[in-house]
């Protein structure tokens, strides 16, 4: 007892002159420290309090998880499931707030675009559009989410990892040549083709009509898509033609209008592909000002010669904005443009 | 003492990285835009000297060579706009254009395959009177006029019996 009163005593004389020097030649920690105590305390209590509200976040039911070789699955299962499916395993450190907060709306808004444990919701089309999205948004560098990710290491999809994925998507590849579905669908376009009528334009969802003029602008690309069995044309209106010339093409300017075209693919024995049924076409109009909510663009899409506009809902641009999201660095933009 | 015990120190280093996390995001975030030199595709763009974009030709078609590998866009002065027309290029006075490239994959995009090298623009003219068919092809980055005439009846063929694509 004596004892460690006499450490206690030694520890006094230790601290005393050390402050005392202290309080003498800088007299603001003073004042510092006369604010530092509540400003800690309002902060401490501030936290704790914060610790009561918390947003919900349930689990609700796996209808159907998504399946897939180990290898595969454990990858996805490890990266990804805690935002992008209804297992979410949140540690102990996620639900400290206000971090909660944060990650609540990760995975709120991660299942909205993704959802592993509803694959059933899917039609097997979607499914590989969904899978192909995901190994993109990984080898951008999108996903899993960097702050998450620093969090929790192990999620990290190391470059060995990505081979394992590109190479099950590559093998789920079954180009067909003659495929006597595309080459039907094909002539049955042809056949029941309508001529549109210009006075009642479709129109999209968030406003923005169809524009027949694509067809009399310059292309800019055109891309080879073997995810999907598709090809397409990319053309640029002469803003855009002008952007390219003059190396404006990042940020585009406004005024600039994209428009892509999509045609299935249809090959023949030796390997010549041509356009089959004619898919959509999509615009992507540039307004900073106007489609500010969209990333400064205004997205479309009018799907088969009946030009149908796509979209349930205004916020069918959401799923535009998600997949063209890693391309931010690059005003949103994927198409590398060609000079003419 | 308490801000000691190692376990209260994992959640201060865990709290401390998230913080480190999303400051450093808005930093990442303010990178900045890429070089838009670095974003156009000059390895597949025309000469300026071929002044293709002059022509306003219209996208007629669009194809792929799989076996070796490369894509072309063919462009006509018409439009063939329904493509319910019978395929039937060979249209007194028509011209045309088949650009070609080889693919490269597309760094944005697994799944995508772009055009990477110029390899040729072939160009044809049908007299207006005629019927006569001008063919030339012009070869390489710098789309030179080729002297070789070998195989044009073929190309010429090949071009004239491409079917438009549905465009609406
Ligand atoms: C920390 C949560 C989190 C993790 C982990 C995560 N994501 Fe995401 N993901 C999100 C959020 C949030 C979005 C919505 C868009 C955005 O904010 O970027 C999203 C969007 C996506 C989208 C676009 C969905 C759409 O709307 O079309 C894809 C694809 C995707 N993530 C794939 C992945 C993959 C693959 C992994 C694992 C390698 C992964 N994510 C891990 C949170 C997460
Ligand atoms: C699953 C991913 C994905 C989704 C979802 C998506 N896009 Fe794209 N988009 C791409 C890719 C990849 C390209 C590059 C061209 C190509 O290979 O098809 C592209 C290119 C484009 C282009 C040409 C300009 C550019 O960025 O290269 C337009 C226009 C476009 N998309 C419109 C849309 C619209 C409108 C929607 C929503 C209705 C949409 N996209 C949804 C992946 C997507």
């Amino acid at each position: 007892m004596a004892n460690l009163s006499n450490q206690f005593a030694a520890y006094r004389t230790f601290r005393l002159p050390d402050r005392d020097l202290l309080n003498l030649f800088v007299p603001e920690i003073i004042i510092m420290k006369k604010y530092f105590l509540p400003a800690v305390s309002f902060i401490v209590v501030l936290l704790v309090s914060l610790q009561f509200f918390r947003p919900r976040l349930d689990d609700p039911p796996v209808t159907q998880d998504f399946q897939a070789p180990k290898a595969v699955k454990n990858i996805l299962v490890r990266a990804c499931y805690d935002c992008h499916s209804n297992e979410t395993k949140l540690r102990w450190y996620d639900q400290v707030q206000p971090v909660y907060w944060q990650v609540a709306a990760h995975v709120r808004d991660g299942r909205k675009g993704l959802n592993f444990s509803n694959w059933d919701k899917l039609a097997p089309a979607d499914r590989k559009a969904k899978l192909w999205e995901a190994v993109n948004q990984i080898e951008q560098g999108a996903m899993p989410v960097k702050s998450y990710q620093v969090v929790h290491p192990n999620a990290r999809v190391s470059p060995k990892d990505l081979i394992v994925l590109k190479k099950y998507l590559t093998s789920m590849i079954h180009d067909l040549p003659e495929d006597t579905a595309k080459i039907n669908a094909f002539e049955h376009q042809r056949k029941s083709l309508v001529s549109v009528d210009r006075q009642k334009l479709p129109k999209t969802l968030n406003d923005i009509t169809y524009l027949p003029d694509y067809k009399n602008w310059q292309v800019i690309s055109t891309s080879d898509r073997f995810d999907n069995g598709t090809m397409r044309v990319i053309y640029g209106n002469d803003i855009a033609v002008n952007a390219v010339k003059t190396n404006h093409n990042n940020p585009w300017p406004d005024g600039t209008i994209f428009a892509k075209a999509a045609w299935d693919k249809l090959e023949d024995r030796n390997g010549n592909v041509t356009t089959g049924a004619f898919k959509q076409v999509e615009y992507m109009i540039k307004n900073a000002e106007k489609y500010r909510s969209t990333n400064g663009w205004g997205f479309a899409r009018f799907k088969t010669p009946k030009l149908t506009p796509y979209g349930k809902t205004a916020i069918f641009t959401t799923e535009c904005m998600n997949c063209h999201k890693p391309m931010k660095d690059n005003d949103y933009v994927f198409t590398f443009p060609i000079k003419n | 003492m308490i801000m000691c015990s190692p376990f209260q120190s994992r959640i201060k280093m865990k709290l401390i990285f998230y913080i480190i996390a999303a400051g450093s995001l808005f930093v990442a975030g303010c990178k900045g835009a890429t070089d838009p030199d670095r974003l156009i595709n000059s390895k597949a763009s025309l000469p300026s000297t071929f002044r293709l974009s002059e022509l306003h030709e219209k996208v007629i078609t669009s194809l792929i060579n799989k076996k070796v590998g490369t894509m072309s866009i063919l462009y006509g002065d018409e439009h063939f706009k329904n493509a319910t027309q019978e395929s039937n290029l060979n249209v007194p006075g028509n011209s045309f254009t088949l650009v070609t490239w080889k693919q490269q994959d597309d760094a944005h995009w697994f799944g995508a395959r772009i055009p990477g090298e110029l390899i040729s623009a072939e160009t044809i003219n049908i007299g207006n009177h005629t019927n006569f068919v001008t063919y030339r092809k012009f070869m390489g980055k710098n789309l030179l006029l080729s002297a070789d005439t070998t195989g044009q009846n073929e190309r010429i063929h090949f071009i004239l019996t491409q079917r438009p694509s549905i465009i609406p």
